[in-house]
């Protein structure tokens, strides 16, 4: 702002004069020195890391990795989970299917295996066979239906496949101890298992027959499977092989 | 319509390199003057005057338009003229006031007389008696002459009063109307 004093601030014909005599310029050279220098400087305010927006986009950028990396962590976890659950899962049921094995292991009854495969068909000639059998002694029909249900569980057990099965377990740890039993006493029940279960009197009965036949190999694996099936139960001499 | 000068530095401080050539151009010659009067040679003028665009540029990201251009520009080459003085040892006569205007001699560079027109011979006078101006009163003057400013912007940048300022310039026009003698 000015006021009336400053208007003597400095003299009109002084200045007049003064202003004529403003003819001096830089030189040309230096003109082009401060011109480059100045276009340098904002050159270099350009470049793409000096922007204003790659601050925010950086941040945002590295939020998403975060973000995607986690998630993807989440997912990795799960899946890991997953896996292991269901390994648990099959363990399980592998150690269920084992148990019936154990079972007629420790129980060495072979007819129980046969009690567990349906034979409808097997029964009418079983009771062909065993014509004169006996009605089952009460101890031996109470172990029967004891082992049953014991076995009713395992439904995958068929008896068809369970030599293939018998050794699908031996594959795994601890399940069956002696296989080749197993195998030797299904490839023994095959025959039987076109018969009926034969109880102890019919069969050293068809023992009986087998020795008046004459057929004296087949006497000593009846009577073989007999003792493992009724290892207590007496057998009469009279079925005895002579030798 | 011509940008102003403020609106310039403001482009150029988001890097429009244009509005510095801009700038440049219409300020160069009276910054130059300026500094050519206040040295004691042109190879020092020459390296002020860069030295004062660099302070230009290097500046420009704390520029705003709340103070003009000019005033801005002429506050840096003031410094840096301070700063020169200070360097060379001259800063005494950088606050010498020789008020007494009445007994300024200045001799003429020249005692043979020149056929020149008049013009010619008051320019070349007047240029002679401004160097011989003490450097205080010389900086008044060449301020409001060269650069434009008021009383105030001019008090502003020395760190002086309003009437510190006006008493200077009174002296300086006295001395150099002393000077001027004849010709004037």
């Amino acid at each position: 702002m000015n006021d009336q004093h400053d208007h003597d601030f400095g003299d009109d014909k002084l200045s007049a004069i003064y202003q004529q005599s403003c003819v001096e310029e830089p030189p040309m050279k230096l003109d082009s020195a401060i011109l480059a220098e100045g276009r340098k400087a904002v050159a270099k305010k350009g470049k793409w890391w000096r922007a204003s927006w790659i601050t925010p986009m950086a941040t945002v950028s590295v939020a998403v990795l975060a973000v995607a990396i986690g998630m993807l962590n989440k997912s990795m976890v799960n899946e890991h989970e997953v896996i292991m659950e269901k390994k648990a899962q099959d363990a399980m049921i592998m150690e269920d299917s084992a148990e019936p094995v154990r079972e007629m292991k420790s129980l060495g009854n072979i007819e129980s295996m046969r009690q567990s495969a349906p034979a409808p068909k097997a029964a009418p000639e079983a009771s062909g066979m065993a014509a004169p059998a006996p009605a089952p002694a009460p101890a031996q029909l109470m172990e029967q239906e004891a082992v049953a249900p014991a076995i009713a569980p395992a439904p995958a057990m068929k008896r068809k496949a369970a030599p293939a099965e018998k050794m699908e377990l031996r594959s795994r740890e601890g399940m069956v101890a002696e296989p080749q039993q197993f195998i030797e006493e299904m490839d023994l029940a095959k025959p039987q298992a076109k018969d009926e279960v034969l109880k102890p009197e019919a069969w050293l009965e068809k023992i009986r027959e087998l020795k008046a036949a004459g057929k004296d190999e087949e006497v000593a694996r009846e009577l073989e499977l007999f003792r493992k099936a009724y290892p207590d139960y007496e057998i009469p001499k009279a079925y005895l092989p002579i030798n | 319509m011509q940008p102003s000068d403020e609106a310039l530095m403001l482009r150029y401080k988001d890097g429009d390199a244009a509005a510095f050539e801009s700038l440049y151009r219409r300020h160069k010659g009276a910054l130059y003057r300026y500094t050519l009067r206040s040295c004691d040679s042109h190879a020092i003028a020459e390296e002020l005057f860069q030295d004062i665009w660099s302070g230009v540029i290097a500046a420009r990201s704390r520029y705003t338009d709340s103070a003009k251009f000019t005033t801005w520009l002429y506050h840096i080459a003031h410094n840096r003229l301070v700063d020169h003085y200070r360097a060379n040892g001259k800063w005494d006569e950088f606050l010498v006031e020789d008020e007494v205007a009445e007994d300024c001699a200045v001799a003429a560079p020249h005692s043979q007389p020149e056929k020149q027109s008049e013009l010619n011979r008051q320019i070349k006078r007047l240029l002679e008696c401004i160097e011989q101006l003490p450097a205080p009163q010389k900086q008044v003057f060449l301020l409001k002459e060269e650069a434009g400013l008021a009383l105030e912007a001019i008090a502003g940048m020395v760190k002086e009063s309003r009437e510190a300022i006006k008493s200077r310039m009174r002296y300086a026009i006295g001395k150099l109307r002393n000077c001027m003698g004849d010709e004037l």
